[in-house]
């Protein structure tokens, strides 16, 4: 009876099996260092994003404070950038996993060292300022974008909570209009006692946030207002201007007007 | 036609660059694995003589076709068992599980009762029945890592390799087997 090498080479000739070509081997193997190289790169813009995100979200809002914190905090947090962060991660602790010799490592040295090298490249993508274009960019470009992707909408999407977002569209007596996210019209009510964060602008067209309190169908009592974005960013100088690259919240276009006298302004810092 | 002293004094590294070349210089590196194979297939496994056989074929087959996938800083004795041990747990569902005792050589006898402080008035015969009746009984991924120590002496480095899996995770295997294998052991026989 033939032993199992005599049978393989017979089955070896008969069928004319061959090696597979190197090639292919190679491409698989630099297929999975490119996959591991593009996911390090997006894993480290989505998490610049997160800690621009996160860094630009008014975190001291009183009325969120309280019992409510939780729920800000939920509503808050840059979702969808963190699961993609994941994903990443995930990818090239798969892919160091198993290429080479990866296996040889504990599972939490490779899992930290993934998640500490796409941190480290996130921090320098977001010192490079990488963050806030991409952002403006996606803004610019992709209408789900901002829903999806920018958690702070739908934060300050809650009227009948206290908070409100949107651009100002012109001066009234007493108060503003904005333009909410959803393209409503609001009129905000600004008295003495409203508080005007020290770098906001009152510039027809500047992003801003509400704090205060539903008092009609569409007017709103402000008791603070503050920037959008805080001006130079949430960690690099040099934020946006509105109505240059900030993000269309679906408002006519069109030139800058000039600056606006502020209406009954209580500027406290 | 190739004789086999040509192969003898060859590296399995440098028989796999021949065969690369030249396809008969396959049979040498089969040869020289074949005996080793059949026996490792029959120890993980429940399979008969002649399953162990088939699979190995096609261990040998997926070894040829993958040659060129060889990475040289493994040692080709880790890879080959490595394909093995796959490609036992893939045909593990085909096979009628049946139970079998382990072969087992007066060495092996040597380094288990060694290892695990047997008595040593037990005859070999009887040793290797009962070595044989613990190990049917243990985790089949405890089972494999002692065989893979103990009887076909690995390194955990080598085991590592085979298993794919760390040396961290292929020393706390390791322990907990031998300490499977004590409990299943009959209370009288261990010292």
């Amino acid at each position: 009876m033939n032993s199992a090498s005599e049978k393989t080479l017979e089955k070896i000739e008969q069928e004319k099996i061959t090696p597979t070509a190197r090639w292919r081997f190679l491409a698989k193997r630099y297929s999975a260092w490119t996959l591991t190289a593009v996911s390090l790169i997006f894993g480290a813009l989505a998490f610049s994003l997160i800690l621009y995100l996160i860094g630009s979200q008014n975190w001291n809002v009183r009325q969120a404070m309280g019992s409510e914190w939780l729920r800000w905090v939920f509503l808050s947090l840059p979702l969808a950038w963190i699961v993609f962060f994941i994903l990443f991660v995930l990818v090239i602790y798969y892919n160091i996993r198993h290429f080479k010799r990866g296996y040889r490592y504990p599972t939490y040295l490779v899992a930290t060292s993934a998640l500490v090298t796409v941190i480290f490249f996130g921090v320098i993508a977001a010192d490079l300022g990488l963050h806030q274009k991409i952002h403006d960019l996606f803004s610019a470009h992709l209408p789900f974008y901002q829903r999806v992707f920018d958690d702070r909408v739908n934060a300050w999407d809650r009227p009948g909570e206290g908070f409100l977002a949107g651009r100002i569209e012109n001066q009234v007596a007493g108060g503003f209009d904005l333009r909410d996210f959803l393209n409503h019209e609001w009129l905000i009510k600004t008295d003495n006692s409203t508080e005007w964060e020290g770098s906001v602008k009152f510039i027809v067209g500047e992003p801003v946030k509400v704090v205060g309190h539903k008092i009609g169908q569409a007017s709103f009592q402000a008791v603070e207002i503050r920037p959008w974005e805080r001006r130079g960013g949430a960690l690099r100088p040099g934020g946006p201007e509105p109505g240059t690259d900030t993000p269309d919240f679906s408002l006519p276009g069109g030139p800058i007007p000039p600056i606006l006298p502020l209406p009954s302004l209580n500027i406290n810092n | 036609m190739l004789i086999n002293t040509d192969c003898a004094e060859k590296s399995d590294s440098e028989l796999v660059a021949l065969t690369l070349e030249e396809q008969s210089y396959f049979k040498c590196l089969m040869d020289r694995y074949e005996p080793k194979l059949k026996r490792y297939i029959l120890r993980i496994s429940n399979v008969s003589l002649e399953e162990a056989e088939d699979i190995l074929q096609d261990v040998f087959l997926k070894v040829y076709k993958n040659l060129n996938g060889f990475d040289a800083d493994l040692k080709f004795s880790s890879w080959i068992y490595r394909i093995t041990h796959n490609e036992v747990i893939s045909q593990h569902r085909k096979a009628q599980a049946r139970p079998r005792l382990t072969e087992i050589s007066e060495d092996i006898i040597k380094n288990i009762r060694s290892e695990f402080n047997l008595e040593a008035e037990i005859h070999n015969t009887h040793l290797a029945t009962l070595i044989s009746a613990a190990l049917d009984n243990l985790k089949p991924v405890h089972r494999e890592v002692l065989i893979l120590k103990f009887f076909e002496e690995k390194s955990y480095e080598e085991i590592s390799d085979i298993l794919k899996k760390s040396t961290g995770t292929v020393a706390t295997l390791i322990r907990s087997a031998k300490k499977e294998f004590k409990e299943k052991w009959p209370k009288d026989n261990l010292v």
